[in-house]
């Protein structure tokens, strides 16, 4: 029913392409779009309702040539840059909120820092199988005591042992944790340095010092699988550490600054979709004899909710184009590490507006749990959380803004 | 919990009496140990234990406004509503519940029933042994309720029969009593609607589903479409008018 192309879609196809994304992006977008549609979206309700992720769906993603959108063809990837994968992270999240999540983590947060920061040994190793999804990726930075404060607070380590590190620590909230191959772990390698002190490692979750200890319960995002992991004398080889010893807090700094792009990327998706969503219902639903989009105050939700959308996409590209070309192991501070908290943080704000304006529309059926806008609703909080909080987001800003 | 503002002298205490302070306190105490501990459980089941009602009903924390004389607290309005809060500050499911039984429909029988209905179902209201519902909302009826309702009641013999669907009603598919808002002369829009007091194990009443809600778990909560196809109810449980004529 909503999916056809009525006036507001193609307003908003029309808007998208005024981006000047080149014919290769709008293929490769036109290509996500299809197939979230066609086979992610039908997937939401037993997601939403079982924490159910498709166990064989990180290789049909690979399949469908999802995975891998910034690792060069001759790995398996799609040889893109990361505004491309950002679309490609707005577009599923459009049509499955949840497996957006999860591919963010995998295709980003894990395989676009290991394409960064690993050595070609490593690259040549692991970005194959992310590619083609035999292999599912994801990032340990998060731990019960460190969340905001993950650098300071850390308490995960690794100790040196001949031509080994041993772990020991736990992770938690870690998106795909559960059904993780491979996990890039941030560790203290020297706790007297403090941030400086830290070293990122890739760990195989085959390794007998790795446990999940629980698949977590949420409130939105369901299906996409969020664990805490447990490192109990977890022996990795020396090999497996991503750069020199100590110098983990760059990949940390620099990933992040992407990984907020592209969380403001997943926001705008979700907001378009709350708002073809309330377009639909207020065209369809009647009351007092007339669709309800025919009276002023529903129209102006809409025309907020479009606005949201838009200056979200706006600021969102705008730090995105920023991003490409990033140097290797830049970003962390200066100029993008601003703009991307900042695209960031409106993003994230601009879509829990939007979510929210765009549930009231759905009167009482908005509150039902097995309503698309529902989903999209509990989705809402934790794009203010993740990738750092609204409040984090703030203080890199003002920190930047502020430096002499 | 209230504690805060009798301690700053300058501030009134929302002008509450001591009675209704007092009343305040006991009540939260009393939902805190009882209620509290139950929210987490609720929300997983989304079911209502059994047991609550009539123990609300023991406490006397039902038919808030209700006259002794029917088994009711006797209490005034802002009282009910300080209970109400306390409730709902301990647990939001069993708050929500127990206004949609206590405000919506045992408070509106007694406002607006006649003798015979109030002595027939307030005492078991008012003691917990029965639960009821307020049914207004339709599937196509919600913020212009009256205008677009569509459920009918066509009087037959000395009774009525009752056509229609109510969705999203709160304590819907726990309820033994359910007031109805029906039209009994549709040509007169808003102003041929009737309400009717439905005993649900009437035979053409059902709960068709159970809806899942994402808040206020354990707030039972029908149900896109509690049919009350062909309920039959004698003439002179019906005989008063709605509330808004
Ligand atoms: C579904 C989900 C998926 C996730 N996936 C991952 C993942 O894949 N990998 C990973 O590593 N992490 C992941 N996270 C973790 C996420 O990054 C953290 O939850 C987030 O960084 C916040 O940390 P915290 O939960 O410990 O909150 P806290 O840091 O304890 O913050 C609590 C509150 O205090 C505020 N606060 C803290 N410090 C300050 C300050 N200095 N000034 C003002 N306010 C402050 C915060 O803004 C917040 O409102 C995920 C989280 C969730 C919920
Ligand atoms: C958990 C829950 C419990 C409930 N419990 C009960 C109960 O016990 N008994 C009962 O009878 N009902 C109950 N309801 C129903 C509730 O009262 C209705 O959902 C509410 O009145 C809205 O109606 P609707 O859902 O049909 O939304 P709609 O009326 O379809 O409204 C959809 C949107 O359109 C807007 N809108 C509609 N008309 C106009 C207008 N003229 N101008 C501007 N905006 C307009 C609305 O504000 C809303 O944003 C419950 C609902 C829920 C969710």
């Amino acid at each position: 029913m909503n999916v056809q192309a009525g006036p507001g879609m193609a307003a908003l196809a029309a808007i998208k392409a005024n981006y000047s994304l080149t014919p290769e992006q709008r293929q490769i977008v036109d290509h996500v779009d299809r197939v979230a549609r066609e086979i992610l979206h039908p997937l939401q309700e037993k997601m939403d309702a079982e924490e159910w992720w498709p166990e064989d769906l990180f290789r049909q993603m690979g399949e469908l040539g999802l995975l891998g959108i910034t690792a060069p063809e001759e790995l398996g990837g799609s040889g893109q840059n990361e505004f491309t994968q950002a679309l490609v992270s707005e577009t599923i999240s459009k049509w499955n909120p949840a497996v957006g999540l999860s591919h963010g983590a995998h295709d980003n947060l894990c395989l676009n820092n290991i394409l960064r920061n690993g050595s070609d040994e490593q690259v040549r190793k692991y970005v194959p199988g992310l590619c083609s999804g035999e292999l599912v990726g994801a990032l340990g930075l998060t731990e019960p005591g460190a969340g905001s404060d993950a650098l300071g607070s850390m308490a995960t380590s690794a100790v040196r042992d001949g031509n080994d590190y041993v772990i020991n620590g736990s992770k938690i909230y870690i998106t795909n944790g559960p059904i993780a191959d491979v996990i890039l772990v941030y560790t203290k390698t020297d706790k007297a340095k403090g941030a400086k002190g830290i070293s990122a490692f890739i760990v195989e979750t085959d390794n007998p010092g790795f446990k999940v200890a629980q698949k977590l319960d949420k409130m939105g995002f369901r299906g996409s699988p969020t664990g805490e992991l447990v490192f109990e004398d977890c022996r990795v080889p020396a090999s497996a550490m991503i750069g020199a010893e100590n110098s983990g807090v760059s990949v940390v700094m620099s990933g992040l600054d992407l990984e907020r792009a592209m969380v403001a990327s997943v926001c705008v998706g979700m907001a378009e979709r709350a708002l073809e969503l309330a377009l639909d219902y207020a065209r369809i639903r009647e009351q007092f004899g007339k669709p309800i989009a025919s009276f002023q105050m529903v129209q102006s939700k809409l025309a907020e909710i479009y606005v949201e959308v838009e200056t979200a996409r706006a600021f969102g590209y705008r730090a995105l184009a920023a991003c490409v070309g990033l140097p290797k192991g830049a970003g962390g501070r200066g100029e993008i590490h601003k703009l991307t908290a900042a695209a960031c943080l409106y993003a994230g704000e601009a879509f829990n507006k939007a979510v929210t304006e765009a549930c009231h529309i759905h009167g009482g059926s908005g509150y039902m749990q097995d309503t698309e806008i529902n989903r999209l609703y509990r989705a809402n909080k934790l794009l203010e959380i993740g990738a750092g909080t609204s409040e984090v987001r703030k203080i890199i800003i003002a920190e930047e803004l502020l430096r002499a | 919990m209230n504690e805060r503002l009798r301690n700053v002298p300058d501030l009134p205490t929302h002008y509450l009496t001591e009675e209704q302070q007092a009343l305040a306190d006991q009540a939260s105490k009393f939902f805190f140990s009882e209620f509290h501990h139950l929210n987490a459980e609720m929300d997983d089941t989304d079911d209502l234990s059994p047991s609550i009602f009539p123990k609300l009903g023991e406490m006397g924390y039902l038919g808030l406004n209700v006259a002794p004389e029917f088994g009711g607290a006797g209490l005034d309005f802002t009282s009910a509503c300080i209970i109400t809060e306390e409730l709902s500050r301990a647990s939001a499911a069993i708050g929500l519940s127990h206004a949609a039984h206590d405000n919506l429909c045992v408070n509106n029988i007694y406002r607006n029933a006649n003798d015979d209905l109030r002595r027939k179902y307030l005492p078991g209201l008012c003691d917990g042994s029965l639960i009821g519902a307020l049914g207004l909302t339709e599937p196509g009826a919600g913020s212009d309720a009256l205008g677009s309702m569509r459920t009918t009641a066509r009087k037959d013999g000395d009774h009525y029969v009752l056509n229609g669907s109510k969705i999203y009603i709160t304590n819907g598919p726990i309820a033994d009593i359910v007031l109805v808002y029906a039209k009994t002369s549709p040509e007169k829009g808003a102003k041929g609607i009737s309400a009717f007091i439905v005993e649900t194990d009437t035979p053409g009443f059902k709960v068709a589903q159970k809806l899942n809600k994402m808040g206020f778990a354990a707030r039972p909560q029908a149900s896109w479409c509690s049919r009350i196809a062909g309920c039959r109810r004698q003439t002179w449980w019906a005989s008063w008018t709605a509330v808004w004529q």
